[in-house]
């Protein structure tokens, strides 16, 4: 299963492509935590 | 693999519905895809993979399900099918040749007298229930044993073949032939075909010719079943393009013991449904004999291999259940060869087992074959669940990986979100930014948008930002970490891409586009967080447009490029032509190098006042403030701390081409109090520098 699969779920993403089209819509939606990416 | 149950059911008397069987089987290593209703009967397909061939058939299934149930498996195969030929006629046989043995090693044929016609409604029932389409009495016999026990066969018409004979050999130059699908193929010289005395008339275990199909006015045909070579079958059916029932098992490995069998069986058929008789003896020429394989296994190896204790009972029944030979060796003092990867030191008065691997096992080499086949039919459900030992130190850790995530979170710091890009992507793309060596191409590209692997980061980011133009998003500041490839080996990097506001509006003011500045502050505030003296110096690059273009240096040596994208590029991507955009792109691997690996120390505080002494010069405008700093700190004492422009004027009372600045400049020792004069005699010296290398003039 892809890691893409995963994050899916985790952050509850719609559509797969999202991760592929590098959206600043959809990017900005992240940012980095104290343990790495999260949703802020 | 689409099996009828009650074809099943022939075989072994499994009790059940077709769900219980298929859930009991899915636990034991056949996974069951689906089940049809087929009236009170039932198709079960199962998933069966690629090394399992003798599975590929009713047989082969009845067995796995024969052993789950420990239950006989009957063969239904009896001793009938004598020629029934009459006493005065002659016993007709055809005369077989095999000058390839090497791509088949044994070719069975036998000759009948048949009258062509439909089969019986069961037989065309069953294969239509299995998924073959019924043809006639003769073609349906072929298909019924295929199914049945996994065996390819096929029937030539016997009138239609020169001599009559069969040569079994490679094609010869230039040699083509018609195949069933009514499709006209050139034939390569190392393809296997089964000829008559003059041509073709099939290409070995993919598919029959068309001149010598069986049709309504056949009354003589020959029967074929043969073993062709998996490697010969699989590159023939590849270069053909020509996928078929038989390519795909011969391909997968057929039983070599087995071939007999499935022509005894096609011939009982035959007679059994009316649809004629042989008319001679089977002609069985088997040039390169089945040589049958052995392993040797013990009982603590199977506990060693699998982490369980199996009844020695459990591993003889489940062995000899599936065809396998059993036998009991005293004792075994030394591992067979084959066995010595997985064979610890075995106590010399253990005993062994000697298991003979059937012929339709064609993935059982080494003993942990056979002891997976154990392990499977006794249950994995038995495995005890344990935490598995770590006897490994964990790898250390990459500093690339913590170099990257420095990157990143400053990256992120200064408002830039990650890309994440294909490392694929087009030629065209990929053109602006080769270097001398061309690019590193795909030798099988899934389509044109991934044919080269990307020489820079920067065409991916291109393209994001134009897949967010094209959304109505014009600000867009994206970076990418990834790796770029060229001939020599890859590299990796740090690809930004900047466009629309440098600041976002608000009523303080300020808000303006991007320039040049604001990239070269990225590559700056990258290399402060790296710990490296950062220097520009200008370039060019088919990339970029040329004045604004530059080149990042660290300790002399470049390490990456920025600057703003020309027009046609923009064009070229789908980009407004009239949109500014500023890329850069730093070598990480580069960078790492010259991040210094020192421990850093604090200096103390300085203890002494500071001097300030600004001046004003008036300089040729096109030298730059790099070359003006540079001149100064030359000329400087080593107490000369900083140099900061803080204004720069052009328009009246300055001469045309001329610059004024203002510099302001702070000297500081750390033992003293520097004097007056010292700093004076210092700021004579600059100034008289700057006077005499740049032509600057005091104002």
């Amino acid at each position: 299963m892809g890691l893409e699969r995963v994050a899916l779920l985790k952050w509850n993403v719609e559509d797969i492509r999202l991760f592929y089209e590098n959206d600043m819509r959809f990017l900005e939606q992240f940012g980095i935590g104290p343990s790495g990416i999260e949703g802020v | 693999m689409k099996v009828l149950l009650s074809w099943i059911r022939e075989f072994v008397d499994v009790p059940g519905t077709a769900d219980e069987i298929g859930a009991r089987m899915s636990l034991r290593g056949l996974a069951l895809e689906g089940i049809d209703q087929h009236g009170d009967d039932a198709v079960m397909d199962f998933d069966v993979t690629a090394n399992r061939p003798d599975c590929l058939s009713i047989v082969g299934i009845a067995r796995e399900i024969a052993t789950v149930y420990g239950l006989p498996l009957k063969d239904g195969l009896r001793d009938g099918a004598r020629s029934k030929t009459g006493a005065g006629a002659e016993a007709l046989t055809i005369p077989v040749s095999i000058p390839d043995p090497d791509l088949c090693a044994r070719y069975v044929a036998a000759v009948a007298d048949v009258n062509v016609g439909p089969s019986p409604d069961w037989m065309q029932s069953r294969l239509s229930a299995c998924g073959i389409r019924p043809i006639s009495n003769i073609v349906d016999v072929t298909n019924y044993v295929l199914i049945e026990r996994g065996y390819p066969m096929h029937a030539f018409d016997h009138a239609k073949l020169a001599g009559p004979a069969i040569v079994v050999r490679r094609a010869r130059r230039g040699e083509r032939i018609t195949t069933l699908d009514g499709k006209d193929r050139a034939l390569d010289v190392d393809m296997l075909v089964i000829a008559d005395a003059e041509r073709a008339q099939a290409i070995g275990g993919v598919m029959g010719g068309a001149d010598s199909e069986v049709s309504d006015t056949t009354t003589r045909i020959v029967f074929e079943a043969a073993w062709f070579s998996p490697q010969s079958v699989r590159a023939t059916s590849k270069r053909l393009g020509l996928r078929t029932e038989a390519s795909y098992r011969f391909e997968r490995g057929a039983d070599l013991t087995a071939t007999a069998r499935a022509m005894r069986r096609a011939l009982q058929l035959l007679v059994e449904i009316g649809a004629g008789a042989p008319s001679g003896p089977v002609v069985d020429c088997h040039p390169v004999p089945h040589v049958t394989r052995a392993v040797t296994l013990s009982p603590s190896q199977v506990r060693r291999v699998l982490g369980m204790d199996v009844p020695e009972d459990d591993t003889t029944r489940i062995l000899t259940s599936l065809g396998f030979e059993v036998t009991t060796l005293g004792s075994w003092h030394a591992a067979a060869p084959e066995a010595a990867p997985l064979t610890a030191p075995i106590a010399p008065t253990g005993h062994a087992w000697r298991v003979q691997v059937p012929g339709w096992r064609v993935d059982i080499h080494r003993p942990v074959d056979a002891i997976e086949e154990v392990g499977r039919h006794y249950g994995f459900e038995h495995l005890p669940s344990t935490f598995p030992p770590v006897e490994q130190p964990p790898a250390e850790s990459d500093n690339r990986l913590a170099r990257d995530s420095r990157v990143r979170r400053a990256l992120v710091a200064m408002g830039v979100s990650e890309a994440i890009t294909f490392a694929f992507i087009e030629a065209a793309a990929a053109s602006s930014f080769l270097g001398d060596e061309g690019p590193v191409a795909l030798a099988n590209p899934l389509s044109e948008k991934f044919a080269v692997l990307r020489p820079s980061l920067l065409p991916g980011l291109i393209d994001a930002v134009s897949h967010n133009r094209r959304h109505g998003r014009r600000d867009v500041r994206l970076f990418e970490l990834g790796t770029r490839f060229n001939p020599r080996g890859e590299t990796r990097a740090v690809g930004v891409a900047w466009t629309g506001l440098a600041t976002p509006e608000h009523w303080s003011g300020g808000a303006r586009d991007v320039d040049f500045f604001d990239i070269k502050g990225i590559a700056e505030q990258l290399c402060a967080v790296m710990q490296v003296a950062a220097e520009f110096v200008p370039t060019a690059r088919p990339y970029l447009v040329d004045g604004r273009a530059a080149e990042l240096r660290i300790n002399g040596r470049s390490i990456g490029v920025l600057g703003q994208l020309p027009s046609g590029l923009l064009d070229q991507r789908d980009l407004p032509a009239g949109d500014a955009v500023f890329v850069l792109e730093i070598d990480l691997d580069a960078l790492s190098l010259q991040t210094p690996r020192t421990a850093t120390f604090a200096r103390p505080l300085p203890r002494h006042p500071a001097v300030i002494r600004d001046i004003a010069i008036l300089v040729d405008e096109t030298l730059s403030a790099d070359t003006v700093r540079g001149t100064i700190r030359a000329a400087g004492p080593s107490t000369l701390l900083d140099v900061r422009e803080f204004d720069r004027y052009q328009g009246t009372g300055i001469a045309e081409g001329q610059v004024s600045l203002a510099l302001r400049l702070t000297f500081q020792a750390p033992d003293r109090t520097l004097t007056d004069s010292e700093v004076h005699a210092a700021m004579e010296r600059i100034v008289g520098e700057l006077t005499q290398r740049l032509g600057a003039i005091q104002r």
